[in-house]
This record gives structure tokens, sequence and C-alpha cells, in this order.
């Protein structure tokens, strides 16, 4: 991680609506979390939690999806992103800000050739002239590990593979040398083999160019082995956010831990606890803590009233980063209370 | 605890041997098959009652494709699949469909594995309905009990689909699977497409059901930790063909062929001290429609040696001392063998791994100082892209010929051309067409119009049938033309003689003589008649006669209440004979 | 019908959420306005096709002279020669049944109460083929031995000219007339090509046949050409198209090579031909020629959604489920396969429409009938606006309202269901 540990992009309290048939969809609530120069920070969550709408709200991309923000603030290198009009928005989007999509099939344009495709973000942002945008194109390629870029750039993306296209979505995403690359489930639609290889590159590119990654996904063996700190996120709110060892070694909300307690162990088979129940429909979320129908812990409290995100003590900080800039945060009462309780641990526990 | 033990017993549950599904790739008119799709070649191995066997590999390597065949939802090509005994590839559709209460599947996409039209009490008791002849109390009480089972409300038993969340969704699916009590189901994916806790949740169920029926279940997943956590046994397919088959710990802990390693390998683990150790696995699968020679994993393998682009290795049991109890452990690589035939006679298997082991790091170290062998790996082959689509493929032949010999102008002209030509020409028709139509020359317009059609229509195959349809419609169009005009002049003449003979009539009857001319009838010919006249029950036969002293008058049509005599100067009324029933009505003063 | 999906059983816990696919397509097709608008005008259609006898016809409802009363506007409804047309049979027999028909309904649903939802595609498909029998039974002149007691073929009595006569002779003359005086065969060559007027509203044809009376009756031809020419080519296209779509292989092949060198052929000239060919022609024959050529389309359609659901997971589970073949085809994969054919069939049926008043236009029709295109050619040949206007304007309208309720059928169903 780089040394500068300013922040890059800075959410506070986004609120983003929806209007459907069926009525108004909070999908993101009051979400706060900030991405410092130079760092991965994963957003995990299951379906619906509202993390890619997070996203996209960064990029200002829901107001086409019927979508609003309704309060809060984004704040990306000393910009106000909210109030910026969309022709602003699109001078930020692919130059300062990339995304990489989930569908490497149906993100590229089939009747382009890659290195067109390449080359248009290019020549948008940066004026370049065909020969040098073709050579630009060829450099990004080598960049993301393409085998045989000079030939690859003139074909089209039907003749590459599912792991080359998430090569070719990255190098377009890279074209602008990003300040921040958002990757909405990067790897959720590849082979495990050719999802190895995407990580790996994807860390390594970070470290080359030192740019910020916003990692979206909902596996946590993804987040194991690239993020450098975690915001969870249940039900359009984030509940817990720690560096990655602190969170997976001593999280501090149930949801946290019951993600850990579902996944199968690696020795021994013991039986799976999962958390009970469904994840909570969008149009009518519960009050109070949202994941109180669903937890094992809940006080009476967590049925009214809404949980603060307060600060824990950091058991296992990460290396080289100064103790400032590494905090702990979880919203639940009954972590608040006992701080001290390991959630890992704790088994069959029930509090009525 | 129990799911770590295999159930033992000596009959299978199920024998699959040797099975094997080829897709034909198709082409052209009469769909000419030009390859084949060997997505399972040879997969032989069994399954005993209340085991389960885990299937892994990475998309496309047909274990999908291999749970479909067992259950003959696809029809495999060759081999031989037996269900207690009994051979299922063989069976008539009739014994099948019986025979498929025992086999059941539980699909990956809870979406779109549940019919949207049906109520969940119908999608889980149909089956009961067809096979079980069950009344419709007995079916709503069956079904209610399986919801229970699985864990759905069954207040809701009433809905449809579209109101249950993921999970719920999987568990209907389950409930469905259940519900003629079968002795082995395919979870074809069963938990891949659901969030992480919800996942652990069916993975429980699936679990408790295991033991509850005593069900075998042949599991396909392609998320490792979960098929580790539930199956006894786990083959791991690549390419069509089991690469390696063993006890579920065993191959987890210590596998022994190079792709198996690579796969687990390349697993992200929730763990972020653990940082795996890279493998050097370059690109992606290749395409099932050209695999490559020899062994197929050769062209990924870090550690393959020249036998392997040339000859297929073979599927070899280890013969390991001491243990027999063990289930048997099979791997289809040429180090493993080797190995075991360095050993000599029943090694143990500390020996044997090591010996892999070593044999494995010697040839991955001769590859690495080789770098760049890699890069060729990764190319899929144009042959294998030409298989896969008909135009596109084409069009990049056309460009790597193109680029091979930079100047070969072609002097002749290309389809394009020719079609660009063709439709020029149709244009210019097609105008012509619609001028004669327009200047109200009608005879040749439809022809000039079908001949100006003909270019534009999409995809004519050869020319014999240009010059068949052409004919065909040249005929259809002189038909049109022959009897649209003849049944209108007929009709035309028709009528005005029908209208005429009438008037005629009507002339001499009320003044004794004929007209000299048409004049003298004070009435215009009306240009066409409707030839309905002739037989129209209101004017027949146009001859009234008249209740008055006089004898007779007439009128050539009927009246409104206000209508005026059509003949002033004659001096007809419009009088109307009383028809022989109406008499009571209106008689004759 | 609203009303009856609000009302589910009290005793269910989750009436709210309980909604079938067909509402859940209705609640977005009430969404859309102009669709809705445009159904109410087919409403309005149909009753002005059920109720043309009563708008305009020449036979009275009541007749009194002379101390003798007569309804010959009803028995006159049965007329073989007042009215020649099958079409004008159906929806004869509609009107004189469809008080009876809403009793019959009205009796089951309250009968039924909650439960009513359920069943009331059950009723109506009842009292649809009840209607379809007996209109075939009234179609045929003699029952075994017996004369059909629907069969009529009376002579028809001018009662305008007999009560001018009646009142000329001084007798005192008691009768109510439908709303225009006209029926739309009657000819009358010395009152033909007049201009628009109060009495002919919309002026007569070369023969003094009043268009207003020839529209409404249009009506009738142009909704029954619709409706039944849509049937027979979507019932032949999904056979067809279901067969080659479920088995594939060498059936598929055959089907499609058939598909193929039909959409070769220019339709509406392959219609021409056949029309040309029979030499007396009906407009059933119409409708069927329209309906044996214009398969293809739809057989396309449900083949390519035949290809997509066969491979559907919940097909797969059917099958493997062990049920018949049959049952998988027309029970399951069926009904989630027809919604694009249901959009196709209403732009069919405006197709249609324009299709027989091509053909009608062409003087290729039915003679015998009232159709908008027939007297739109009558428009053209005597060159007067009102011919050409009025018919112009009907077709257009109609063709217009069956495409706008066709586009709202296609956004309702487009969406996939809420998940």
């Amino acid at each position: 991680m780089s040394a500068d540990l300013s922040p890059l992009l800075t959410l506070d309290n986004l609120h983003v609506q929806f209007r459907t048939d069926a009525g108004t969809v909070r999908a993101v609530d009051g979400v706060s979390y900030t991405v410092r120069r130079g760092e991965t920070l994963a957003i995990v969550g299951e379906s619906g939690c509202g993390k890619s709408v997070t996203s996209m709200a960064i990029l200002r991309l829901i107001e086409s999806q019927r979508g609003e923000i309704t309060a809060g603030s984004i704040v990306f290198d000393g910009q106000e992103l909210t109030t910026k009009t969309q022709e602003e928005m699109r001078k930020i989007r692919g130059n300062d800000i990339a995304m990489i999509f989930q569908e490497p099939m149906t993100s590229l344009n089939p009747v382009f050739t890659v290195g067109q495709q390449i080359t248009e973000s290019l020549s948008l942002h940066r004026g370049l002239d065909d020969d040098e945008a073709r050579a630009e194109a060829i450099r990004l390629l080598e960049l993301v590990r393409m085998p045989a870029a000079a030939q690859r750039v003139d074909e089209f993306p039907h003749q590459l593979s599912g792991g080359m296209r998430q090569r070719v979505m990255i190098a377009m995403a890279l074209a602008c040398s990003p300040k921040l690359l958002i990757a909405d489930e990067p790897t959720t639609a590849l082979d495990v083999t050719v999802q190895a290889q995407i990580l790996e590159l994807l860390a390594q590119l970070q470290s080359e160019l030192g740019m910020s990654v916003l990692l979206i996904t909902h596996d946590l063996g993804v987040v194991a082995r690239v993020a450098h700190r975690v915001a969870v996120m249940y039900a359009g709110r984030v509940v817990e956010q720690a560096n990655v060892y602190e969170l997976f070694e001593n999280p501090k909300h149930p949801y946290t831990a019951g993600l850990f307690h579902s996944l199968p162990h690696t020795v021994g088979k013991q039986r799976l606890r999962p958390i009970e129940g469904n994840v909570p429909d969008a149009l009518n979320f519960p009050s109070g803590c949202r994941f109180h129908p669903r937890c094992a812990l809940r006080i009476e409290k967590c049925r009214t009233q809404q949980p603060p995100e307060a600060l824990f003590e950091l058991r296992s900080p990460a290396p080289g980063t100064p103790r400032s800039a590494d905090t702990h945060t979880a919203a639940c009462w009954v972590t608040q209370e006992q701080p001290e309780r390991d959630l890992l641990a704790a088994p069959e526990e029930r509090n009525a | 605890m129990s799911a770590l033990t295999p159930p033992a017993g000596n009959t299978p549950l199920l024998a699959v041997k040797n099975l094997t599904k080829y897709f034909p790739v198709t082409s052209g008119l009469m769909s000419r098959v030009t390859g084949q799709v060997r997505a399972v070649e040879s997969v032989s191995f069994e399954l005993m009652p209340g085991e389960t066997l885990g299937l892994v590999g990475e998309s496309g390597c047909g274990k999908s494709t291999l749970g479909r065949a067992i259950l003959r939802l696809l029809e495999p090509t060759s081999g031989e699949v037996r269900f207690e005994g009994r051979d299922v590839l063989g069976m008539t559709p009739a014994a099948m469909r019986a025979q498929r209460q025992d086999m059941q599947i539980i699909f990956q996409d809870p979406y779109s594995s549940l019919n949207p039209r049906m109520r969940v009490l119908d999608i889980v008791g149909e089956a009961l309905q067809v096979h079980r002849k069950l009344s419709g109390s007995e079916q709503e009480h069956k079904v209610a009990e399986l919801l229970t089972r699985v864990g759905v409300p069954t207040s809701w038993i009433n809905r449809y689909p579209h109101e249950f969340s993921g999970g719920q969704r999987q568990r209907i699916g389950i409930a469905r699977a259940l519900a003629l009590n079968p002795k082995l189901i395919v979870c074809d994916e069963a938990v891949s497409a659901l969030d992480v806790s919800i996942q652990a949740q069916v993975v429980n169920l699936l679990i408790d059901l295991r033991e509850e029926f005593n069900l075998a279940y042949l599991f396909i997943a392609h998320d490792l930790s979960v098929v580790r956590h539930i199956s006894h046994r786990v083959a791991v397919m690549y390419l069509g063909q089991i690469v390696e088959l063993s006890a579920s710990d065993e191959l987890f802990e210590a596998p022994l062929h190079p792709y198996t390693r690579a796969l687990l390998s390349a697993i992200p683990v929730a763990d972020p001290r653990q940082r795996q150790p890279r493998v050097e696995l370059f690109g992606d699968v290749p395409t099932p429609i050209n695999p490559p020679s020899g062994c197929r994993f050769h062209t990924r393998c870090p550690a393959r040696i020249a036998r392997c682009s040339e000859q297929e290795p073979p599927l070899t049991t280890l013969r390991l001392g001491g243990d027999a109890a063990t289930p048997q452990h099979q791997v289809k690589c040429f180090h493993t063998a080797d190995a075991l035939d360095a050993l000599g006679d029943s090694p143990t298997r500390e020996q044997l791994l090591a010996e892999v082991e070593r044999r494995i790091q010697q040839a991955t170290a001769h590859h690495a100082s080789s770098a760049g062998a890699n890069l060729e790996s990764d190319r899929i082959p144009p042959a294998a892209l030409a298989a896969q689509t008909s135009a596109p493929a084409s069009f990049a032949q056309g460009r790597q010929a193109g680029r091979s010999a930079h100047a070969s102008q072609n002097p002749a002209p290309s389809p394009e051309q020719e079609r660009r030509r063709a439709r020029g020409l149709g244009g210019a028709l097609l105008a012509a067409g619609f001028i004669t139509g327009g200047l109200g020359w009608w005879a040749p317009a439809p022809l000039v119009l079908l001949l100006g059609y003909w270019p534009f229509r999409p995809d004519l195959p050869s020319a014999a049938q240009r010059r068949t349809i052409l004919a065909l419609m040249f005929t259809c169009a002189v038909l049109v033309h022959l009897a649209g005009s003849h049944s209108r002049s007929v009709h035309q003449a028709e009528a005005q003689f029908a209208g005429l003979s009438a008037e005629l009539e009507s002339y001499r009857s009320h003044t004794g003589a004929l007209p000299r001319s048409l004049d003298d009838l004070g009435w215009r010919l009306p240009p066409i008649l409707d030839p309905r006249k002739l037989h129209d029950p209101w004017g027949q036969p146009w001859r009234y006669r008249s209740p008055g002293s006089d004898g007779r008058a007439y009128d050539l049509g009927s009246t409104g209440p206000d209508k005026k005599p059509g003949f002033d100067d004659l001096g007809v009324l419009p009088i109307v004979t009383p028809q022989p029933h109406d008499d009571e009505v209106g008689g004759p003063p | 019908m609203t009303a009856a999906l609000n009302s589910s059983e009290p005793d269910a816990p989750d009436q709210t959420l309980r909604a079938s696919y067909l509402a859940q397509v209705w609640q977005r097709f009430r969404k859309n306005r102009i669709a809705v608008l445009g159904v109410w005008c087919i409403g309005v259609l149909v009753a002005l096709a059920i109720l043309a006898p009563v708008l305009s016809g020449n036979q009275p409802l009541y007749f009194r002279a002379q101390g003798n009363t007569q309804f010959p506007f009803f028995s006159g409804l049965f007329n073989r020669l007042l009215f020649e047309s099958g079409v004008d049979l159906f929806f004869n027999l509609l009107l004189v049944l469809l008080p009876l028909y809403a009793l019959v309904y009205w009796v089951i649903r309250r009968q039924s109460g909650v439960h009513f939802h359920g069943r009331y595609w059950r009723v109506l498909g009842a009292l649809v083929g009840f209607h379809c029998a007996l209109f075939l039974t009234a179609s045929v002149e003699q029952l075994g031995s017996i004369q059909n007691p629907l069969y009529f073929t009376e002579t028809v009595t001018d009662y305008h000219a007999l009560q001018a006569q009646l009142e000329a002779q001084g007798h005192d003359v008691d009768s109510v007339f439908p709303m225009r005086p006209y029926s739309y065969r009657q000819t009358a060559p010395l009152r033909g090509l007049e201009a628009p007027s109060g009495d002919h509203w919309f002026g007569t044809d070369s023969e003094g046949r009043d268009v207003f009376a020839r529209m409404l009756f249009g009506t009738r031809i142009s909704l029954t050409i619709g409706v039944i020419a849509v049937g027979i080519y979507v019932g032949i296209g999904v056979v067809l198209g279901a067969l080659a779509g479920y088995f594939g292989g060498a059936v598929d092949m055959w089907i499609s090579r058939m598909i193929e060198v039909m959409i070769c052929f220019p339709s509406f000239f392959l219609i021409l031909t056949l029309a040309a060919l029979i030499e007396q022609r009906s407009i059933f024959h119409v409708m069927i020629i329209i309906g044996v050529t214009s398969w293809t389309g739809v057989a396309r359609l449900i083949r390519a959604e035949f290809l997509k659901h066969k491979s559907l997971e919940y097909a797969q589970a059917a099958i493997a489920l062990g049920l018949t073949q049959t049952r998988v085809i027309f029970v399951h994969i069926l009904p989630n396969a027809i919604a694009p054919v249901l959009v196709s069939a209403t732009f069919g049926i405006a197709s249609a429409i324009l299709t027989e008043s091509a053909l009608a236009f062409l003087g290729i029709g039915d003679l015998t009938v009232a159709s908008w295109g027939e007297t739109l050619n009558t428009g053209r040949t005597q060159e007067k606006l009102w011919l050409i206007l009025v018919p112009g304007f009907a077709i257009f309208f109609v063709v217009s309202i069956f495409n706008l309720v066709g586009e709202g059928l296609r956004d309702a169903l487009d969406p996939k269901l809420k998940t």
C-alpha cells in the first residue's frame, strides 16, 4: 500500500431511492465509507444489499435507471460529485474513475476490434491520433498480461476467451490512468482458475499504478485475497468496516460473523451454521437494526432503534498503516454493550 | 460425523460406464454435421445408495451434460447407465417415465427452474397426481408435508413462484424432486446461485434429507469448498473426461493430477493471512469441439512432458499397499502412472505422493526455463472458432488470409458486390412497378413489382431455387391478372345486362313498346353493377303487380319512407304486391 | 375482472400478494392509457357489430295496421334472404341471446362468490362454446328430417312501400323502424351516388345502398375476419412451431424448410392467387385463405420460444418428473411461450382486416357482404369523396386501435416478472 493515505473518495450518509411500480425502494440508506489513495476497499454483501447501487451512484449512472440520490454527499478528489451535471460527470467517468463489470461477454461491443474499443476512450479523453492510440492500446494490453498483444489488438471480442475479455475490459478501464477503479463483481462469471489470474492481475496493477480500487463482491475468499479494507453491507446500510485482518479475525457484527459461519470449513465437516431467514425485501425493510429478524443475538432495543456505527478496539492492525487511519466500526447494539464478546466462537447462544 | 463416512454396500445404485455425449455441430440448409462438441467422453463411475459423489470442473467441462445424460434429459451418444442393475438407456419411453420416479434433479437457477404459470401446489404436486394418481386433497396434504420438510410456509401453497425469494424457490425445487421419494438426486449446481447465508441453509437441508431418506446425490458444482463439505467422493472433470476421482478428503489434501492441484490452489480461501502459492496455469479451457490431442490438459499443464501431447494417459487406479478399505483413487496422468511403475507393487501412500510430487516439480522446472511457451496455449485454435460460429469465423478467416497475403486483389466480384448490383436493379424495377401502377397501367404492374421485389428477398438459397420461385411467382401474377380481369368483366356484363333487361321489360310492360334509345328510359347505365342483383331476393324478379284496377305498375328499386317516385314522367307510383302470406295485413280494399 | 381479483378468500393470510400471471399483466396493461382506450374502442366496435340490425335495417321492430300487429324485425333476423352471410347469422344470434348469456354469467358469478376469479375463463369459454355450437346448428337447413327452426327463407316484404301504400289508401299504420330505415343490401339504382345528407348519413353507393348501413355491417365482417383468420393461423402456427421447436431434428428441419418456402412467396400475391382460383368466394373462404397463408410468422415465433423454453430448467424438471411429452408441451411450455404470439395476434387482426379490405378493394372479396374495402373500391371507380373517406377512415381507425392495443399488450407482457 502506498504511504499516502489521504482520502480519495468519501461517501457521507448517502441515500439512494428507486421509484418502482410497487413503491419506493430505499436501496441505499445512509452509507458512509472512505476509499484512501492506493488502497483496495472491498464492499461485501448479499444480493440486493445495495452494494452495486452505491457504485452506480458514485458514477451518477443511477439517474438513467429511475433512481435518485436523495441525500448525502460523494466527495471525490476534493470535488463534490452529487451536484455535478451529467456533462461534467462524463469527463470524470472513464478518466478519473473507471469501472469494470461482471459480464465480460456483454460488456464489449462485438462489432469493433479490441484495439478500437480501447482507443475510443483514449482519443476521447486524451486526444491521441490513430498511430499513437494503437501503440498505447498495445501497451495497455501488455500491461494486463495479454499474450501476443500486438495481434490481439486487431481481433474481435468473439475471438477471445472469457478471461481475455475481462483483461481487455481492465485494459479499457486503465486507458486513462484512473485514480479510482470500481470493479463490480469482476470475477463472478469466470472459472476459478481464470478468477485467480484476474485477481492476481488486479493486485499487481494496483501496486504498480498506485490507484485505488473499489471492489464489489459477494465472495469472502476474493476479499481475503485482494482487499486492504472491507465494508460489509446489509439491506442498504454498512454494518461493519475494518481492515481485512481485523474483520476476518475479530468481526463485531453478528451478520459478518454469520457469513463466516455459513462458509464450509476447510478442515473437518462440522455442520454449517447459516443465518436463519431470508434477505429482506427492499420494499419494506425491518425497523430498527435491519438485521434483527435474522439475528440470533437480538435484544429488544434492536427492534426499535437503529444502531449507530461505533468504534471498536483494534486487535489485528493492518501492517504498514498508521493506527489513526486503521479503524474498526460496527453498527450493533449487542456488541457495543459487550465489546469483548467473541462472535466467531459463540456457537448456539441465543438471547430471546 | 456421519457425513464423513461413505455408506457401506456392495451393489451400486448407479453404474455409469463409458458414457459419451457428443453434440453435433451443424451447418447449412440440410443441417449437415460438420463437427462434434465432445462434451462428455468415456466417463465411468459408480454411486452407492446414500452416497454423494461431487463433480467439479470449470465451465464447459461437461459436468452438467453428464448429469443430464445420466437422467436421459439429454440422450447419450454411447455408453451404459445402470440404475439398480437396470439398463436405463435401453428403456422404452413409458418405462423411462416410470423410472424417473427414482431419479430426480435439482437445478441451479431458482428463477427459471419453476414454471412461472403454476402455483406451488401444482409445481410440487403434479408428479404425485400423474404417477401416484392422488386425489386433490391427498395431493394438497402431501405437498404441505413436503413443504414443511423443506422449510417453506405451507400457507403459501397457492402462491406463484415469483412471490418467493431465491432460497425459498430452491427449497420448492427440492420439494418437487423429493415428491416421488427418489433414490438418486442429481444436484446440478443446486446451491451455486444462492447468497452465502442461504447457500449454507440449503446445504444443511440437503445433508439432512440425505440422512433421512438415504438419498444418493450426484453433486455438481464449481464451488470446491461446498463440494468438499457435502461429498463422500469427488470426481474432477476436465474437457469431458474425469481426470481424478477419489475420496473427498484425500483429493483435497493430496491431489495427484496437476489440474486438480491448479484448481485447488486457485480457490480463494477466506483467510487473509493465507496467501496461496501461485500456480502457473495460464489461459482458459480450450473448446471441446477440437480438444487437444493426447492428454487434454497438456496445453495448460505446467508439468507436461513430451508424451502428453501424443498419447492419452490411462485412467490409473492406485494400488496402494495396506489399506484396502479406502475407496479407490483414480488419476489420469502420466506422472502418477510412471510413479506407480517406478515404485513397483503396493507402495505406501506417502511414497507415492513424494514420487509424484518430485516428478511434477521436475517437469515444471523444466518448463519454467523455457518461458513464453505458455503463450501459444492461450490461443483458441482458428479451426475451432470456425466450427463455433460460421459467419464471424469466415470473417476472421478472411482477415487472416488477408494478413498473410497482403495485396492479393481478387478481380472477381464478391457476393456482396453482386448482391448490391442486384439490389440496384431491383430498386429500379420496384420504382418502375410503382410508376406503371400509378399511371393506371395495371396489367404489368404486379409483374414488374414482383421482379423488383425479388433481389430484396432475404437469404435466397440457390440459383435453381431462385428460378423455381421466380417461375411460380410469375405464374401467380399471370393467374391473378387473368382471373381478376375475367371475373370483373363477366360480372360487369352480366349485371349491366340484367339491369337493362329488367328495365326494358318494365318499359315494355308499361308502354307496350320498346324504347328507341336508352335516353327513353331516362336512365344512365350504372358503371359496374353488382352481379348479385341477378339472384337478389330483394329485386327478384323486379316485377311488382299493382293491386289497382289498371293492372300493372312497377318500381325499379325499393325505397325509403320519403322516397320520391323514380319515373315521374311515366306516372309510376311505388307499389308493392302483398305476398300471399301477407294477405291478412294489406289486401285490396 | 379487477373486482374478482381483489376479493380472494378471507381466510387466506396473504391475499394481497396472490396475483396470477394474467392479473399482473392486466395491472401493467392498465397503466397504458392509450391501450386501455383502445380496448374500450374495441368494445364499442363489438357493440356496434352486435347492434347493427337495430341501428340500421328496413324491417320494422313493430308494425301495426288494420288491427294486425307484426314484429318482422325479429323473425327477419334469421331470414336467409335478409341476412345471407354466416357472419350476420352469428351476430344476430348473439344479439338475441346476449341478455340470456349475461344472466347466466351473473348467476354463476353470484353463486360462486369469491371463488369466481378462478372460474372466470371457464365460464366465458363455456358460453362462447355454446354460442358457436348454436351458430353451427343454425347454419344447417335440415336437422335430420326436421326443418331447422332457425333456418328461414321467407320472401321479404318492403314495409316502407307497404306503409306508404296503406296510408295512401287511408289506413292508420303504426310502426317502429330501426334507427336508420335502410338495409345494407337494399339497392336503389335511382338513388345511386347520393352525397351525405340527413337521410343517408354517409351517402349512398353506386347502387343506391346506404353507406352508413354498410359501414355498420362492415364492422361485423372486419371483426370476424380478424378473429377467425388469426385464430386459424395461430392454431396452425402454434402446432407446427411447437412440434419443430420441441422435437427438433428432422421434424424441425422439415417444418423449417416448409416455413422458409412459404415465406419465399409474397403473401399478398399468394392470397390473391388463391382467392382468384375459388369461384364462389364467401367471406369464410377469404378468412381461411388469410389463415392458411399467414401462419409462418407465428410458427417461427413459437418455434423460437420452444427452443428457448425447452432448455429452461422448469421444462427439464417436468421431463425429469416423468411427465408425458404432450403434457410437457401443452401444460408446461405452451403457456409460457404463448405471450409473444398474443401480441403478434393482435397485430395480426389489424393486418387481416387490412388484407380483406385490400382483396375487396381489388374486387376479389366476397361480393355478398358489406365489406369496407368494397365500398372503398366503389369510391375509387366512381371518384366520390365520401365513398373513399368513410371506409378509409373506418379501416384506418380499426387497424390503429388494434395496433395500439397490441403495443400495450407487448409492453405489458414484455418486462420480466418481478423477482
